[in-house]
């Protein structure tokens, strides 16, 4: 009696195929859950200020899958000469969102009587901001450093000076 | 179609069972029951199995039936309760009488029989494939409805494993068991009419006009 071989090797080979699938698409699901639900840290990955409106522009990534409400700011003016001042924390009239795996910009506005920033002056810069699954409050201070560049730049630079 | 078919008790069985499971199923996810600690590409690749099952049931107990027959024909093992028990789920009762009929005749009618339910299959399980992956090419939708639709064509995708493997199985012991013996059967006769055929004086080429060159005709002979 003549056996199919061929054919069991053909359906055990599609067999392991489909397998794969079928259980990479229910772990991938899995995994997506997952990463959806963990909270993530805000980071600041551009800063620039506007001499012209006096408005300093921080651009917020959320790498998490929830979203992240951001409250309100503190803000502490430095300049390199001259006085200073500092902005108590002030609510937002509207948190801003900043939605999962994206981007947001948040303009913050420096008093009217600012002189024009020159390299070397500071703004630091207070958020606070919660999660809304997550009980707490968190902050995150950015300092800018007018002439400064961002700190991805910087340390492409301390790489090169290095080599 | 019930009426000229004889049920399987077990196929019965499974088809409303699984019917009534898809049902319970729903329901649960319409009160809201699964939703919540089942993912939704897992609601979506069982209710692809169920559906997909469902579609299935005729063509896995189907060949399964004839492939018992075709074991039992290579082993020369059938009996005419077998016989009559083939005639009668085969179909072949609007063929003619049982007597009539060999085994190879009952085995191809049976396999026939099948056709439009696999083309039915196949036709809907890679209509769904070609949604899934023209789903999946655009970005947006890939991340809402094609990664759940994915879900659906996984499910169904163990399914047709199950459905190609009893497929080709039965079409490999249909090839060694009918079509073999029925070849080797027939190919001396088989060449006697080639022969003949060949030893035949050629037709006139134009029926219209009179034949003239019948003789030079016969001496070669046309293809």
């Amino acid at each position: 009696m003549k056996r199919p071989y061929a054919l069991i090797v053909l359906m055990t080979f599609l067999g392991l195929l489909a397998g794969w699938g079928a259980g990479a698409y229910l772990s991938n699901a899995g995994l997506k859950a997952t990463i959806a639900a963990m909270p993530a840290a805000p980071v600041v990955v551009a800063a620039e200020y506007e001499n012209k409106s006096k408005t300093l522009a921080l651009t917020f990534s959320n790498p998490g899958g929830q979203p992240i409400n951001l409250l309100g700011k503190a803000i502490a003016f430095k300049p390199k000469h001259g006085k200073g001042y500092e902005m108590a924390f002030v609510n937002f009239e509207q948190p801003l969102v900043v939605p999962p795996f994206s981007v947001e910009t948040l303009r913050v506005q420096l008093k009217a009587d600012t002189a024009d920033l020159v390299d070397g002056d500071v703004v630091a810069t207070t958020i606070q901001y919660v999660y809304p699954l997550v009980p707490g409050v968190f902050d995150l201070t950015y300092v800018f450093t007018k002439g400064q560049p961002v700190k991805v730049e910087k340390k492409v630079d301390q790489q090169s000076a290095k080599q | 179609m019930s009426s000229v078919r004889k049920h399987d008790p077990l196929e019965q069985l499974l088809y409303w069972g699984m019917l009534f499971a898809v049902a319970v199923f729903v329901a649960l996810l319409f009160f809201d029951v699964i939703v919540r600690p089942w993912l939704p590409e897992e609601v979506a690749f069982v209710l692809g199995f169920a559906l997909f099952y469902l579609l299935a049931n005729r063509l896995l107990f189907g060949y399964g039936n004839l492939s018992a027959y075709l074991d039992k024909i290579a082993k020369d093992e059938v009996t005419d309760a077998d016989k009559m028990k083939a005639y009668e789920k085969s179909g072949a009762n609007k063929h003619g009488v049982v007597d009539q009929l060999t085994h190879f005749g009952i085995a191809t009618i049976w396999l026939d029989r099948y056709e439009p339910y696999r083309y039915t299959y196949l036709g809907i399980y890679l209509a769904l494939a070609t949604l899934v992956i023209v789903l999946n090419l655009n970005p947006i939708t890939g991340l809402t409805t094609g990664s759940i639709l994915e879900g659906v064509f996984w499910g169904g995708t163990v399914v047709s494993l199950f459905v190609l493997g009893a497929d080709v199985l039965v079409r490999w012991q249909y090839a060694q068991t009918v079509v073999e013996p029925v070849y080797a059967a027939l190919a001396p006769a088989l060449a006697q009419a080639e022969r003949a055929q060949e030893a035949e004086v050629a037709p006139c080429p134009d029926p219209d006009e009179p034949c003239e060159s019948m003789s030079k005709s016969e001496e070669k002979p046309s293809s």
